[in-house]
C-alpha cells in the first residue's frame, strides 16, 4: 500500500487518522500498532506473519541484551553478535537470496534449487531500524524497550515502515512518551503530506513515464540528446519520488503527533560528493556513519594509511548494495565511494580546490548524474553503453527518433517545475520570505498553494483509475 | 499557517476531499461506464460459505474503490483537458499527437511498426507460415478456398505525420510478413498497404482522429480483396459500385485520451450502397448453431450473417475491428449469396463446417499480425467423426396448458446413428422454445449409455408458461458445442 494509492488515500489514511484522534489517548499506541500491522498486512498474510516474528525476536533479543548489559564477559558480546547477525541474515535472506544464488550458480555452473521466499516490502528499512536498536542497547545509548507495545510501534510505525526515514529507537521512544495530537500537528502534517503527494504525482510520476520509455529502449537506440534527457529526467524523478514519499511520511507522522527525521536537504545544490551524501537520504547516510563507518574507524584506528578512504569505500559499497540486489547498485555505490574517498584523502592532505563554485557544482552534478544512469539501468552493461552514448563514446543506432519525441510540452513544463522546486528560494531571497512570513498574505498564499496542489494531486491520483477498454485486443 | 482558522480549514478540506469520493460512491458497483466502454467493478463479497473470508477480497475491494470513486471521470476529463489544451500533449500514452491534426494509436508497438523498426523474427515468421499453410491445406481438403488479408496500421500508411522523427513510407511489418508468406508458402496473401498508399494522395484513407481507416480506405480494401480473389480464381464477382454522402465521425482516439469530446468531429465521405440486395439474417437455425459454437469456443467477438439471393457462393470472414464496420460487411454481403462475419482471430474448423462457406477470408491488422503465429488460434481438428443421428419417437407434450401450471413431459428419442450417446460426450436433448435455443438441456444420467438402435426417454420436469397466449416447443438432440443432430419435433401449445 503506497501512500499515493487510492486505497491508502481514500480509505486507510482517513480511517487511521480519525481512529487515532477518536480513541482514548492510552489506547492510541495499540490502535497505531493495529493500523500499522494492517498496513503491512496489505502485502500479504505470510509477510505479516514473518514481520511479527521478526519484531518479536528483536524484542526478545533486546531484553536479552539488556539483561546482559552489565555483564563484562563474553555473554554480552555474544548476545549482541547474535542480534546483529540474525538481523543481517534476515535481510540477506529476504532481499538478496536470489542474487547470491545466481552468483553461486554462475560460479559453480550447478543448477541450484529455487527458493521462493515471500517479498517483504521495506525489509531494508525495518531491519536497519532493528540493527540500530540492538547496537544502541549494546553501547548503552538506550535501554531495551520493556514495553512490547512501544517496541512494536517503533518497528512497525506505518508512516516510516516501507521507505523510511530510518528512525532511531531513542528518538522514537521519547516522542511516543510525549505524543500529542492537536490542531497544530494535524494541519502541519496535512500540509506536509500534500506537498509530498504533489511532488510524487505531479512531478515524479509524470517524469517517470518519459524516463521509463527512454530506458526501455536498447541503450544505443537513444540519441545523445535523448540519453541526456533520460538521465536528467531520472535525476529529477528519483529526487521528487523519494523526497515526496518522505514528505508524506513526515506529514503522516506529524498528523499522528510524531516528528520523523528529515531525509533530504537540497541535495542538488551540493558542491562535492561528501556534501551530496550529507543532503541525500540523510537518515541512511547517518545510519551508515554511526553503525559502520565510525566502528570501522575505531577498529582500524592503528592503520595510518588510507584508513578513512578505505572505510569510506566500504561504506559506499554497502550503501550501494543496500539499495538493491544487483551489480549496478554496487557499482553505483562504489562510484560514489571513489569520489568520497578522494575527497576524504584531499581533506586529510589539506588540499583545497581553487576551482570556482560553479565548476565544483557542475562536476558534482555530473558525477551524480552518471551515478543515476548506472542506478536506473537494468544492468551494468546497459548502463555503460548508455553512458557511452551520452558522452559520444558509443555511436547510437539510427532510429529516426528526435528529442521532440520525448520532450513534449508537458514533460518540458514538469522538468521546469522540478528545477524551480530544487531552488532554495528562501535562502536566496531571505528578505522577501521574512516579509511574507510577517505579512497578512502569508496564510492566504499558503492556503491557495495548498488547495492548488491538493486539487491537482487528487486529480492525478483519480485520473490514474481511468481504464478505457475501447480496444482490448481489437 | 498561523491562524487557527487556516489550520482548521486545510484540515477539513483535506479530509473532505479524501472522504467524500468514497462516502458518496456506488456501494454496489457493477454499473456500465459508457465513458470507458466497460463495466465498473462490483463491491466484492466479504464472507463466503457462511464464515469464510472471500478469496480475493483485497483485490476486489481495491478494484471496486478505483472504479467507483466519485469524481474520477471528472478528474480524468480535467487532466485530459489540461494536458491537451495547456501543454499540447497527449493525456494518454495510448495516443500520439502527430503533425497536421493526425493522431496515432501507440499500443502494440504501433509507432515502431510505422517507423519500420518493429519486425518479426525468423522463428515467428516460420510459425506464421506453418499455421497459415495448415489452415490453407485443411480448408482445401474440404473444398474451401482461403485467403489471408493483411491491413496496415495507420502509422504505416501515414508515417510522415508522426512527430519526433523524419519518417517516410517504407517497408514495415506487414510487408515483411506478406513477402515471407508469398515466398515460402502457397497461401494467397492480399496486402492492402500498396493500394492505400497509392490512394492517399487523392484523399484521406484513414480517419485522422481514429485508429481505423475511413470509408474510403475501407472501400479500397474491399475492392482490392474482391479483385484479387477473382485473380486467384476463387470467385467470379466484381466489386459493386457505390455512392458517397457527407458524414461526420467522432474518432476513438479522443475517448482513449480520457475525454470523448477532446478531438473535433471529423467530416468524411460515407459509403452508401444505393440498391442493396443483401439483408441481415438474425434468426435462423444455422445462425443459432453458429452462435452456440462461437460461445463454446469462448469467442467473444461479434457475429453476423447476411443473405443475398442475387449472388452466388458463400463467404466466411474472420476479422478484427477493421472489418467490423466502415461498411465492409455490407459491401462484401453484396458479392456473396451468404456472408458470415465473425470478429475473431481464431480459425475453428467446427464453425467453418457449420457455416460451410466456399471461401474463408482471414483478416488481420498489422499490429496484431503476431497473433498469426499463435498455434492456439488454429483449431482445425474435426470435433467429431462419429455419425450422430436421432428420431423423436414419441412425447406427451400437452397442446394446451394452464398459465402458471407446471407439467412433466416425457420425450422418447431413438439413437439412429452409429455412435453411442452418453453425458461423457455431452450428448443431450435440447429444448427450443418459440424457435430459440435458450440453453435448456436434458442430460443423460451419469453412467447411462444409449447405444445405436436403442430408445431413451428424457423427462422435461416442471414445464410451465407464464406469459403469452401461445408458445411452441421443439426437441432436438445436440452434441454440445458442436452440432444439433437428428429429427427436430415441434409442438404448438395454447396457453389458457
Amino acid at each position: 500500500m503506497v501512500f499515493s494509492s487510492q486505497i491508502f488515500l481514500f480509505v486507510f489514511l482517513p480511517l487511521c487518522i480519525f481512529g487515532a484522534y477518536l480513541v482514548r489517548p492510552d489506547f492510541r499506541k495499540y490502535f497505531l500498532i493495529l493500523a500499522s500491522l494492517a498496513f503491512f498486512a496489505w502485502t500479504g498474510k505470510r509477510p505479516l506473519a514473518l514481520f511479527v516474528i521478526f519484531a518479536l525476536v528483536n524484542y526478545g533479543m533486546g531484553l536479552l541484551q539488556g539483561r546482559l548489559r552489565d555483564n563484562e564477559g563474553l555473554g554480552k558480546k555474544i548476545a549482541n553478535w547474535l542480534a546483529i547477525v540474525s538481523n543481517v541474515a534476515f535481510l540477506l535472506a529476504f532481499r538478496y537470496l536470489p542474487f547470491f544464488t545466481n552468483i553461486l550458480a554462475s560460479i559453480t555452473g550447478a543448477e541450484l534449487p529455487k527458493i521462493e521466499l515471500p517479498v517483504l516490502l521495506g525489509v531494508s528499512f525495518f531491519v536497519f531500524s532493528a540493527i540500530s536498536y540492538q547496537y544502541d542497547i549494546y553501547y548503552n545509548k538506550i535501554a531495551p524497550q520493556k514495553n512490547i507495545a512501544d517496541f512494536l510501534l517503533y518497528i512497525s510505525f506505518f508512516p516510516k515502515l516501507l521507505q523510511g526515514p530510518i528512525t532511531r529507537a531513542g528518538e522514537f521512544s521519547a516522542q511516543l512518551a510525549n505524543n500529542k495530537l492537536n490542531l497544530d500537528n494535524l494541519s502541519r502534517g496535512v500540509y506536509r503530506f500534500t506537498m509530498g503527494l504533489a511532488k510524487k504525482v505531479i512531478i515524479a510520476d509524470q517524469l517517470g513515464a518519459m524516463v521509463d520509455q527512454i530506458f526501455a529502449n536498447p541503450a544505443n537506440a537513444n540519441g545523445v540528446s535523448i540519453a541526456w534527457l533520460g538521465a536528467f529526467g531520472y535525476a529529477m524523478q528519483i529526487f521528487f519520488d523519494f523526497s515526496g514519499y518522505t514528505d508524506m511520511a513526515i506529514g503522516l507522522g506529524q498528523m499522528l503527533g510524531f516528528d520523523l527525521p528529515e531525509n533530504f536537504n537540497l541535495p542538488y545544490l551540493s558542491l562535492n560528493i561528501s556534501d551530496f551524501w550529507r543532503r541525500w537520504h540523510i537518515t541512511l547516510s547517518s545510519w551508515f556513519r554511526d553503525y559502520v563507518f565510525y566502528p570501522l574507524e575505531f577498529k582500524r584506528r592503528k592503520q595510518k594509511v588510507f584508513r578513512t578512504e578505505s572505510n569510506t569505500l566500504i561504506v559506499f559499497f554497502l550503501t550501494g548494495f543496500w539499495h538493491g540486489a544487483g551489480w549496478q547498485f554496487i557499482v553505483w555505490g562504489i562510484w560514489h565511494g571513489v569520489f568520497s574517498s578522494l575527497e576524504a584523502f584531499l581533506r586529510a592532505k589539506k588540499v583545497k580546490t581553487k576551482a570556482p563554485k560553479i565548476v565544483r557544482y557542475l562536476v558534482t552534478m555530473l558525477i551524480v548524474l552518471v551515478g543515476w544512469v548506472l542506478f536506473r539501468s537494468p544492468g551494468i552493461k546497459y548502463g555503460l553503453q548508455y553512458l557511452g552514448v551520452m558522452f559520444g563514446l558509443v555511436k547510437p543506432i539510427e532510429t529516426g527518433l528526435t528529442l521532440g519525441w520525448h520532450l513534449n510540452g508537458k514533460v518540458a513544463f514538469t522538468l521546469l517545475l522540478a528545477v524551480l522546486a530544487c531552488i532554495p528560494w528562501k535562502q536566496w531571497m531571505p528578505n522577501l520570505f521574512e516579509k511574507l512570513a510577517d505579512s497578512k498574505l502569508n496564510d492566504p498564499i499558503r492556503l491557495v498553494a495548498f488547495l492548488i496542489l491538493l486539487g491537482f494531486s487528487i486529480m492525478m491520483v483519480m485520473s490514474s483509475t481511468y481504464n478505457s477498454f475501447i480496444y482490448f485486443k481489437f | 499557517m498561523r491562524s487557527s482558522i487556516s489550520k482548521i480549514f486545510i484540515s477539513i478540506v483535506f479530509f473532505a476531499i479524501l472522504i467524500i469520493p468514497v462516502a458518496v460512491s456506488d456501494k454496489v458497483g457493477g454499473a456500465v461506464s459508457p465513458f470507458e466502454n466497460r463495466y465498473l467493478a462490483k463491491f466484492p463479497s466479504v464472507i463466503v460459505n457462511k464464515n469464510q473470508i472471500a478469496p480475493g477480497l483485497k483485490e476486489g475491494f481495491e478494484a471496486w474503490l478505483k472504479d467507483n470513486l466519485v469524481g474520477r471521470v471528472e478528474a480524468q476529463k480535467a487532466k485530459a483537458y489540461i494536458d491537451f489544451k495547456l501543454f499540447a500533449s497527449s493525456p494518454s500514452p495510448l495516443v500520439h499527437i502527430g503533425e497536421g491534426g493526425w493522431w496515432f494509436f501507440t499500443n502494440d508497438r504501433n509507432l515502431e511498426i510505422g517507423q519500420g523498426t518493429h519486425l518479426l523474427s525468423n522463428e515467428e515468421l516460420e510459425a506464421i507460415s506453418e499455421n497459415q499453410e495448415a489452415i490453407r491445406s485443411s480448408l482445401k481438403e474440404q473444398g474451401i478456398d482461403y485467403v489471408l488479408v493483411l491491413v496496415p496500421s495507420k502509422a504505416s500508411v501515414y508515417p510522415e505525420y508522426m512527430k519526433g522523427g523524419n519518417y517516410q513510407v517504407g517497408p514495415t511489418l506487414i510487408d515483411q510478413v506478406s513477402t515471407y508468406l508469398q515466398e515460402n508458402t502457397t497461401v494467397p496473401v492480399i496486402n492492402i498497404k500498396p493500394n492505400l498508399i497509392d490512394a492517399k494522395n487523392e484523399q484521406d484513407v484513414y480517419f485522422r482522429t481514429d485508429t481505423h481507416w475511413n470509408h474510403t480506405g475501407a472501400y479500397i480494401a474491399y475492392k482490392t480483396i474482391i479483385e484479387k480473389s477473382n485473380y486467384f480464381g476463387m470467385i467470379k464477382t466484381q466489386p459493386i459500385s457505390h455512392a458517397t454522402e457527407p458524414a461526420t465521425h467522432n474518432g476513438d482516439l479522443s475517448a482513449m485520451m480520457g475525454y470523448p469530446g477532446l478531438l473535433p468531429t471529423e467530416p468524411f465521405e460515407a459509403t452508401a450502397i444505393q440498391t442493396p440486395h443483401a439483408f441481415l439474417v438474425s434468426d435462423s437455425e444455422k445462425v443459432s448453431r453458429v452462435k452456440r459454437l462461437i460461445a463454446d469456443h469462448d469467442i467473444v467477438g461479434e457475429y453476423f450473417s447476411y443473405s443475398n439471393p442475387s449472388a452466388e457462393k458463400s463467404a466466411l470472414i474472420l476479422g478484427d475491428s477493421f472489418f467490423l464496420t466502415w461498411k465492409i460487411p455490407d459491401l462484401f454481403a453484396e458479392n456473396f449469396a451468404e456472408m458470415n462475419f465473425i470478429r475473431t482471430d481464431i480459425v475453428v474448423n467446427d464453425i467453418i463446417q457449420a457455416i460451410n462457406p466456399d471461401i474463408v477470408i482471414l483478416e488481420r491488422t498489422e499490429r496484431y499480425i503476431y497473433t498469426l503465429a499463435n498455434p492456439a488460434n488454429v483449431r482445425l481438428e474435426p470435433a467429431h467423426q462419429e455419425d450422430l443421428s436421432a428420431d423423436v419417437v414419441s412425447h406427451n407434450t400437452p397442446t394446451a396448458v394452464e398459465r402458471g401450471e407446471s407439467y412433466n413431459v416425457n420425450i422418447m428419442v431413438k439413437n439412429t446413428g452409429d455412435w453411442a450417446w452418453s453425458e461423457d460426450d455431452q450428448i443431450r436433448l435440447c429444448i427450443f422454445q418459440d424457435g430459440k435455443d435458450f440453453g435448456y438441456r436434458i442430460n443423460l444420467p451419469e453412467g447411462v449409455k444409449v447405444d445405436p438402435g436403442q430408445d431413451y426417454t428424457f423427462v422435461l420436469y416442471n414445464f410451465r408458461v407464464d406469459d403469452g397466449d401461445t408458445t411452441y416447443l421443439e426437441y432436438q438432440m445436440i452434441k454440445e458445442g458442436y452440432q444439433y443432430f437428428g429429427e427436430k419435433e415441434r409442438v404448438d401449445i395454447v396457453v389458457k
